[in-house]
């Protein structure tokens, strides 16, 4: 009998008895990249129409673009484009520039794979539920992050959020291209002086390596290619003039591999300044520097002015090891769950004081350097990834409870199990691998039993 | 009853299918869409992390943990069965064919629990471990890969993070490693920065890859014979964004790329013959291809945005 026969015998049993479910790669360069590696050009090739209705020169469908994308784009909208690269099947653990896991690789248990320090944005298919002294709960994948449009890729606008919260930017447009400039027109020039097009960009400008310096003819691009001052990608057409940037790109710098798992080794982007200034280029009215309410209004500060020498938080970082541990020194303190700006602005000296702060290897990233950097202030990726995260509101550490962690019956500290009854409060659904894989897979025992969520490493409330 | 059904259906589909590929000038493959992996429900809408044609059954396997684990489908493409959405056995990554009875060797992971690797029979029933022994020192004890095959009697475990495959008896006696950084001929930072996009081996041991950043597939033979082709760009033949790589019985070789949305097909001389697919929701064309199986002279083509697998039907690979 063969397999085929048999496979229809064990469907018609089972009818029977149920009755019948990141490396720094050189692609963008800091600048635009190679045009064919995003856009199909004219869609022809010796004359010939390259678009499928016109394949071997006969027509074979009703609509005359059929396979031609808007913008002459390679995918089919600017999300799906960018993630035909950054979207990769089969990574055994976090890799190079990958940004997304694919759904056939996350089933239910199983955490996204990448570890960027943006996130990977496969947290917005994730959905928890759980029940907490007889009442349910949710954690929708569509509230971990920003939600992409991506149709080649299966993600959806915010059905909630129809605008950038505290700004107006529409959810419906909302993609990869929103933030990172595929064409970006700024730069840094030999004196770290923001230019436009008045040089050509030599390299990527988001890396610490030597070749990642501008020379007096050869710029570098700006961190990440975010978009700057007017920038507004052309596909939101006239009315996306409404929402164009007036903030410059932020500072900053990543090492060259950013994209591990941080079991052993942290991940340190060395921020600089002008982060939350550039996250209020869509959320103003939600940020304390830029817009309404008015600075001073009921909003937790951020950006330039928020600095942590203010109140001490500088010295609660540096103290603060975990919930009822304030043993902690600067040459120890420092925790990419918890990253600030060192209030430097882009210049040849501070971009050598970044380079040497932004690092994976093990040994370099405890150090905190707060009592050299006095003008260090909190920013809103302190609290939140850039891309998403396992937590609600894309936070760094869950929100949502008062507990990041739990007890064993030794009283060590472990990732609370959901199918404990008792600890469904602190496991929200999440298996223990993705607790960790929340948190970039930083050790249990980085945590006290009962540890209390991070906002305590700069106010040691607990 | 079902086969009944399945004719019915097979047929219904068949009538929908027109020849849709690009051949190139004086060396011509061609292919016929045929129809979408189906239930008796319609179409599987899903977008699989692997597909593997198991040839002594004539069946396409699909892996996908996220629709329940592997569905099994006739050459026809229809669905016959399912199996490894028990969480005891935990989530199937990988999957190979050992053998004519149907076992599987499969590369299965729990949360928090390193790699394993299972024997199944045809049904997904755990028969066993397949147990590595003579592992020497310096390489993982365990089975450390993203992908497992089976080929020339032996189990190849693949790790294309690291660039390595080894080699191993069908019983988990290890042979040998094949470190495939050697065949790229790259700097340290080079092959950190260029990752494998996707990897086959085929009936002869052959180990073929592609490195999407490099614009290039890999062909590394049971010798150490590295041979090499692909070039970059937007055209046919060309490689944007190379994706998945398999090669037929009778050598051609197949290619999808994710950017172009079309399968390439060169002959055993590595020089490019046609192609399949396009870019576009219509019957036939394709979004975003990656994973890729050959079989009995039929292509079958994953596809994101839940576009399910599309079967195609090779004519004149050969370019006679």
């Amino acid at each position: 009998m063969n397999l085929v026969a048999r496979r229809l015998i064990v469907m018609a049993s089972a009818a029977l008895t149920l009755g019948l479910s990141g490396s720094a790669w050189a692609f963008h360069s800091g600048g635009v990249a190679e045009c064919e590696g995003c856009h199909t050009m004219h869609n022809s090739k010796d004359g010939n129409w390259m678009g499928p209705k016109y394949r071997m020169g006969t027509a074979i469908g009703s609509d005359q673009i059929e396979g031609v994308n808007t913008w002459l784009l390679q995918g089919s909208d600017a999300s799906s484009t960018c993630l035909n690269c950054h979207q990769h099947e089969g990574d055994t653990g976090p890799s190079s520039y990958h940004v997304s896991t694919p759904d056939a690789e996350m089933p239910a248990g199983i955490p996204p794979k990448q570890r960027t320090p943006g996130g990977d944005f496969g947290w917005l298919k994730k959905d928890y539920t759980w029940v907490n002294r007889n009442s349910n709960f949710a954690s929708e994948g569509e509230r971990h992050g920003h939600n992409i449009v991506a149709a080649d890729y299966g993600y959806m606008a915010d059905t909630e959020l129809t605008q950038a919260p505290g700004g107006q930017y529409p959810a419906a447009n909302l993609s990869c291209i929103s933030c990172h400039d595929p064409h970006p027109k700024y730069r840094y020039d030999v004196d770290f002086n923001l230019i436009e097009r008045t040089l050509p960009i030599k390299a990527a400008g988001s890396y610490n390596g030597t070749t990642n310096a501008p020379t007096a003819w050869g710029a570098v691009g700006v961190y990440r290619i975010l978009g700057g001052v007017g920038y507004v990608p052309k596909s939101l057409g006239p009315t996306g003039n409404s929402v164009a940037f007036n903030a410059k790109p932020p500072f900053a710098i990543a090492p060259s591999t950013y994209n591990q798992s941080e079991a052993t080794n942290q991940v340190r982007v060395a921020y600089g300044s002008g982060m939350s200034e550039w996250c209020g280029n869509c959320h103003y009215n939600i940020h304390a520097n830029v817009g309404t309410p008015a600075p001073g209004a009921l909003i937790h500060p951020a950006g330039t002015n928020a600095l942590l020498s203010t109140y001490g938080e500088a010295d609660i970082y540096n103290a603060y090891v975990k919930s009822g541990n304030l043993t902690g020194s600067e040459a120890t303190a420092y925790s990419s769950l918890v990253p600030f700006e060192e209030g430097l602005t882009a210049s040849v000296a501070n971009k050598a004081t970044l380079n040497a702060h932004a690092t994976n290897a093990a040994g370099l990233t405890g150090n905190s350097y707060l009592s050299v950097s006095p003008s260090a202030n909190v920013m809103c990726l302190s609290c939140h990834r850039a891309h998403a995260s396992g937590n609600d509101a894309m936070t760094r550490w869950n929100q949502e409870n008062e507990f990041l962690t739990v007890a064993d019956a030794n009283g060590n500290v472990a990732w609370a199990d959901a199918s404990n009854s008792s600890q469904q409060g602190q496991a929200q659904g999440r298996t223990t691998a993705e607790l960790a894989a929340a948190v970039n897979d930083r050790p249990v025992t980085t945590f006290a039993p009962y540890q209390r969520n991070l906002c305590n490493k700069c106010h040691a409330k607990d | 009853m079902h086969t009944t059904a399945a004719t019915m259906l097979y047929l219904h589909l068949t009538t929908m299918a027109g020849i849709i590929a690009t051949a190139a000038p004086g060396v011509s493959a061609s292919g016929e869409y045929l129809h979408n992996i189906a239930s008796f429900d319609g179409d599987v809408e899903i977008s699989p992390s692997a597909l593997v044609y198991d040839r002594s059954a004539g069946e396409l396997l699909v892996i996908d943990a996220s629709a329940g684990g592997v569905l099994a489908f006739t050459a026809a493409g229809m669905k016959v069965g399912a199996f490894g959405d028990e969480a005891r056995l935990g989530w199937i990554q990988s999957l190979a064919v050992l053998n004519a009875e149907g076992d599987y060797a499969v590369l299965v992971s729990k949360p928090g629990e390193p790699l394993d690797l299972l024997r199944l029979n045809y049904r997904g029933e755990l028969v066993g471990s397949i147990i590595l022994t003579g592992v020497p020192a310096g390489s993982a004890k365990g089975p450390d890969a993203s992908a497992v095959f089976v080929a020339r009697d032996r189990l190849y475990l693949a790790n294309t993070g690291t660039k390595k495959v080894r080699v191993f008896s069908k019983t988990g006696a290890y042979e040998s490693t094949v470190d495939l950084s050697s065949s790229l001929k790259l700097t340290d930072e080079e092959l950190r920065d260029h990752g494998i996009g996707s990897l086959s081996v085929d009936k002869d041991g052959n180990i073929l890859f592609t490195v999407p950043t490099l614009y290039a597939a890999f062909i590394v033979s049971p010798a150490g014979e590295v041979k090499s082709f692909g070039q970059k760009g937007s055209r046919p033949g060309r490689f944007n964004v190379a994706g998945g790589i398999v090669r037929d019985d009778a050598g051609s070789i197949y290619v999808t790329d994710v950017l172009r949305a079309v399968v390439m097909v060169f002959g055993p001389d590595l020089k490019f013959r046609g192609e399949l697919g396009g870019r576009g929701f219509a019957p036939g064309h394709l979004i975003g291809p990656r994973a890729i199986a050959v079989g009995d002279g039929v292509v079958f083509v994953a596809q994101g945005a839940k576009r399910g697998v599309s079967v195609f039907r090779i004519v004149n690979h050969l370019g006679v």
